[in-house]
């Protein structure tokens, strides 16, 4: 909300400097979204009158003007179009300073020297208008300062907290800086208004508090003060005549919206209730809106002529010739409007003020303001009005003792501290003893606990008076994290062999999903996306990662990265997901992508000490077909690895080959142990590598097993490969094998004896052929 | 074969390549003086041990030779190797090191910082029920702070969460009989608003929560000072100013002193970007924990108090790593990334 800052001062009994208002709001816990600060227009700007205008010799474009400015006449070179004689126009003296900092001094212009300036709105900082000089008009008395004619006016824009309906008015914010300030809050005049009339009001809905009217006479023609415009024009509200800008300036004053009806057009009595299913009005914006049973609306005796707090109905419009108009004050259940003006998209300022729900004080506070402002400057004149009978929340106490002000704050506070506090806030106060009791005014209806009022009190103290201090630590039993030091250890594992770490949003498309053959109805759906592109909360990481590798493909050749996050499994309707962290890694290059990734998971499983069996898998999801496995850690899947199907690669325009694994890391992070170290043999051990023929399905996993079990032997696997010159249906597996000893270095006879003992095993387990 | 020849022969060679050669021509396998200590054999039996002893004393002056030649050679090599001009500015072997991503190395610190402090880190689901991520913290349905965080909605029920509180709800309900408590949530949140280059719509929270007897505002400021120096660094002041969320009474804003500018606003003479020359950094929220929370979760508000405090990593990182925009943490760009 942003109000004017002299609309403030008038509310405020000490003038104040601009800046000390800031400083008071910011105090009070206000937020200023942005200010601006009154700098009124420099004294040598006065009204000058144009006596003559004759043409520049040396320049089409420009005149020289002879220029009254009260005192005496000066020559001002000016290039506006809009200039003639007898124009009056704001003129800048030599020495005037302009509001963007231009110093004015006497300037020569293609020969001809200028005395002064006469300026464009713009150049005033008046608006933004450039187009020409700014006419004064006939009537500007020749000399006089502009800045008694355009006093100029700083605002603050302030976003107040959802619970304070009054911060949405200029008088609670400025009780705030009363507050704050010491500068005591001046309500504007009110009269009281007269008892009330029967026949007005008729049944209302619990969920309309108060509803008050007010029937007045008054001339239309009446124009609206420039101030009321002025101080409207900085929060942003078109004038549109004087009784809607009356509303609109009691609204932004107290915060309570007003509504004014055409009289002739509305037969008595005005009702409240909730709209019948099927109903349907036509709002002042001309939409027929069909209404919901959730929806209040105000009505007369012959139907709905509103949607109440939110938007009036087209029918009861008052117009520039209405004399006699109802004028409505009434508050709502907060909730209910929240929800019609959102189910509208209808939110205005006065639903922002209905939903954080007014006090039925309020309504009349208004009522009284408003017809005053009316009987003042509308000519108008009060026939009668009417209100819901004893309908006020009444006055409740709220009790704090000093002792628990002095636990929470952390300071001993006194209870004549408290009280004093408290009053600074208009919040009425006593103590007895070490308790003190708070009348909590109408305007206060966030104040529900002593806690609240503990706030209160370190406000106007300031939370520049609480002390730091540090508290102490007893911990019944202490925990300790093992997860997030591991995870540590696997980021700097995958980061140090050359993998970028990425970070990507959990939501994804529908569209992503499919392509990654993935169905996109088993995952959970957002109601309210932001966009289609992020509307199904992710299973896996990979259709994201292909994103990634897509929108990286010009950064390298060779790219790997991963990600650490929760994916989403749904459970039955209702129920949380099963949320698990995933480590989800992607490569792309050339060639070889299975390899590179295969090579991650190995480093992951030695650095881990974890053993993976790899168990080939049916291709699923975005995954090439006889290019996928499970990985199995200790009899369970954990994760997949594989290469990803190139036609889905190939239609994200990547060149080349990807690969990828994802692992569940729970399972993971509970299975690492610490690396079992064997004693290092202090004889040099045997080496040979082999090369045998064997079919070409037989898997590395499998010779592997079947090694280990040989006494003194570490076999390694070296390459394997086809070519043209072996039997069909073999591929040649090259390992390397190493033997040692603990008490001798193994002899010739001894290596020979196990090279073999590994190819006999390779020929009876494997097939392998044997030797040539 | 002479000694005076072998030595010749040794010194004669002007490289380890040539000396190489030499010490095979003597004494490899199958080298001059090799053969003459073997043909020692063929020898009549009186002749063997004269021209045995003769063929040794040869063999060892001509490996004592070698050695002194290959010493001398090699002391040349290396000189000469060391005298080629090397730029010892030019750069070295590119390794192919990966890159931690910037939040993720923001927030491995700050649980550093939170571990010295002695919190615990606590974790819980991203996907919560309502009751948790609003209930439970003060906010029914019908209050209007609902609106102060656009919520995503699931359908079908639940919500990804808005903040992390909800882990907090869910810790305090696990250990209100095992009190005190001092923990901090990090982890996503998701909010359903408009992206700017300051607010993501999905972001990292990092949320603490403090219960005990006799927590009070003080304990709250002295933590946010010690936990900023530990953040930014020595020196960080901390200011707290009022404000208002549903769960904390009383509610304060935090800001710190800005690190471009050390509080000043001034930045070689100009005003500093980073903080608008203001002076200060506005971080997060925090607050004494709500009464009412404290009754949500079966907690006995006369007996004990609590703080809550949460501030964004992704700011964190912004600010230390003079990130403009936030949203480049979430669009994975190795350009960007591989600076880190």
């Amino acid at each position: 909300m942003k109000i004017s800052t002299t609309w403030l001062q008038t509310l405020l009994r000490r003038t104040m400097l601009d800046n000390e208002l800031v400083t008071a709001l910011e105090r009070s816990g206000i937020e200023i979204e942005q200010y601006s600060s009154s700098t009124p227009l420099n004294k040598n700007i006065v009204v000058g009158l144009v006596k003559k205008v004759i043409q520049h010799p040396g320049a089409d474009r420009l005149k020289i003007a002879t220029v009254d400015d009260g005192r005496e006449e000066l020559t001002i070179v000016c290039g506006a179009p809009n200039i003639y004689a007898g124009m009056k126009a704001p003129l800048a003296r030599i020495g005037a300073i302009l509001p963007d900092g231009m110093v004015i001094s006497p300037a020569k212009l293609r020969g001809e020297t200028s005395y002064g300036m006469l300026c464009s709105p713009r150049e005033l900082g008046l608006s933004d208008s450039h187009e020409g000089l700014l006419d004064l008009g006939a009537d500007s008395e020749v000399g006089k300062l502009l800045c008694d004619i355009y006093p100029s006016d700083g605002f603050v824009d302030v976003k107040t907290a959802a619970n304070r309906f009054d911060l949405l008015g200029a008088i609670g914010v400025a009780r705030e800086v009363a507050a704050m300030a010491d500068a005591h809050l001046v309500l504007p005049p009110v009269k009281p208004l007269p008892k009330i009339s029967a026949g007005m009001i008729g049944s209302l809905d619990a969920a309309c508090p108060q509803f008050a009217v007010a029937e007045l006479t008054l001339d239309p023609a009446s124009p609206s003060p420039d101030w009321i415009v002025a101080r409207l024009a900085v929060a942003g509200i078109r004038s549109l005549g004087l009784v809607v800008d009356i509303t609109n300036y009691v609204m932004i004053e107290t915060a309570q919206p007003l509504h004014a009806y055409d009289a002739d057009k509305v037969s008595l009595p005005f009702g409240l209730r909730k709209a019948k299913t099927g109903e349907t009005l036509i709002t002042l914006d001309d939409q027929k809106r069909q209404l919901d049973s959730t929806d209040l609306v105000v009505t007369d005796a012959t139907g709905t002529i509103g949607l109440a707090g939110v938007r009036g109905g087209a029918r009861t419009e008052f117009g520039p010739q209405t004399k006699r108009i109802y004028l409505e004050a009434a508050t709502f259940e907060g909730a209910l409007i929240r929800q019609t003006a959102k189910r509208y998209n209808l939110r205005t300022d006065a639903s922002a003020r209905f939903e954080r729900g007014l006090p039925p004080e309020a309504a009349v506070v208004a009522l009284a303001r408003a017809v005053a402002l009316l009987e003042e400057f509308a000519k108008a004149e009060l026939i009668r009005w009417s209100m819901t009978p004893t309908k006020t929340a009444g006055s409740r106490n709220l009790r704090v003792t000093a002792a628990h002000a002095s636990k929470i704050m952390g300071i001993p506070v006194t209870p004549a501290e408290i009280v004093a506090s408290l009053e600074r806030l208009e919040i009425k106060a006593t103590s007895d003893g070490d308790e003190v009791t708070a009348t909590l005014p109408w305007w206060r209806p966030d104040l529900k606990e002593a806690e609240d009022l503990i706030e209160e009190t370190v406000r106007v103290i300031g939370y520049d008076k609480i002390p730091s201090t540090i508290p102490a630590w007893r911990p019944r039993k202490l925990t300790f994290d093992r997860t997030r030091p591991a995870l540590g250890h696997i980021r700097n594992l995958l980061s140090g062999a050359g993998l970028f770490e990425v970070m990507t949003y959990s939501f994804v498309s529908a569209e992503q999903l499919e392509a990654s053959n993935l169905t996109a109805d088993k995952h959970l759906k957002l109601k309210n996306p932001l966009s289609i592109e992020q509307a199904y909360l992710r299973t896996t990481l990979l259709p994201s990662h292909l994103a990634v590798a897509a929108r990286n493909r010009m950064y390298a050749k060779k790219t790997a990265f991963y990600e650490l996050s929760n994916v989403f499994e749904p459970k039955a309707d209702g129920e949380q997901p099963n949320e698990r962290m995933l480590l989800s890694i992607m490569v792309t290059q050339p060639k070889g992508s299975y390899a590179f990734a295969k090579g991650i998971l190995d480093a992951l499983a030695r650095s881990l000490n974890v053993s993976f069996e790899i168990s080939a898998a049916h291709s699923q999801g975005p995954w090439a077909e006889a290019r996928v496995a499970d990985v199995i850690l200790n009899g369970e899947p954990v994760g997949r690895i594989g290469q990803l199907s190139p036609s889905l690669v190939q239609s994200v325009k990547l060149v080349g080959e990807a690969a990828a694994f994802e692992l569940q890391l729970a399972p993971l992070l509970a299975a690492s142990r610490p690396a079992a170290v064997r004693a290092a043999s202090r004889f040099p051990e045997a080496q040979r590598d082999i090369t045998v023929l064997v079919p070409e399905q037989t898997q590395w996993q499998d010779v592997a097993a079947a090694l280990a079990g040989v006494s003194g032997l570490e076999a390694t696997f070296m390459s394997d490969y086809v070519n043209q010159a072996m039997a069909s249906g073999y591929k040649s597996l090259s390992i390397h094998l190493r033997l040692s000893s603990n008490d001798h270095t193994p002899t010739d006879a001894e290596s020979s004896e196990l090279e073999t003992k590994v190819r006999s095993i390779l020929q009876r387990l494997f097939k392998a052929l044997p030797e040539k | 074969m002479t000694e005076e020849q072998i030595r010749l022969a040794v010194t004669g060679a002007k490289s380890l390549d040539q000396l190489e050669l030499v010490r095979v021509e003597l004494v490899g396998r199958k080298g001059s003086l090799t053969e003459q200590l073997r043909r020692v054999g063929d020898l009549p039996a009186a002749e063997r041990s004269s021209a045995g002893a003769e063929a040794n004393r040869l063999r060892l002056a001509a490996e004592a030779a070698l050695k002194l030649r290959f010493a001398e050679l090699r002391a040349a090599a290396t000189k000469s190797e060391l005298s080629t001009p090397l730029d010892l500015t030019a750069p070295g072997v590119t390794l192919a090191l990966g890159h931690r991503h910037p939040v993720s190395l923001v927030l491995d610190e700050l649980i550093e910082v939170f571990w010295q402090m002695g919190y615990q880190v606590a974790d819980g689901p991203e996907v919560e029920t309502e009751w948790h991520n609003f209930e439970a913290l003060n906010i029914p349905e019908t209050h209007p702070a609902r609106d102060m965080q656009d919520t995503f909605y699931l359908e079908g029920g639940n919500l990804p969460r808005t903040h992390t509180s909800g882990v907090q709800i869910r810790f305090m309900q696990a250990h209100k009989d095992d009190l005190p408590i001092r923990i901090v949530s990090p982890g996503k949140v998701y909010r359903n608003e408009d992206e700017d280059a300051r607010h993501s719509w999905s972001f990292y929270q990092i949320e603490g929560l403090v219960v005990d007897e006799g927590i009070s505002l003080a304990d709250l400021k002295g933590t946010l000072e010690a936990m900023m120096v530990g953040v930014l660094g020595e020196g960080t002041k901390v200011r707290l100013r009022p404000n208002y969320f549903p769960y904390t009474e009383p509610s304060v804003e935090m800001d710190a002193s800005c690190v471009i500018c050390s509080g000043t606003g001034v930045v070689d003479g100009a005003s500093c970007k980073l903080c608008s020359g203001t002076g200060w950094l506005e971080l997060g929220g925090a607050g004494m924990v709500h009464p009412q929370v404290l009754r949500n979760v079966g907690i006995d508000p006369v007996r004990y108090s609590g703080f809550a405090f949460g501030f964004g990593p992704e700011r964190i990182a912004a600010i230390k790593y003079n990130v403009g925009d936030v949203r480049e943490f979430w669009r994975p760009n190795f350009n960007f990334l591989d600076q880190f």
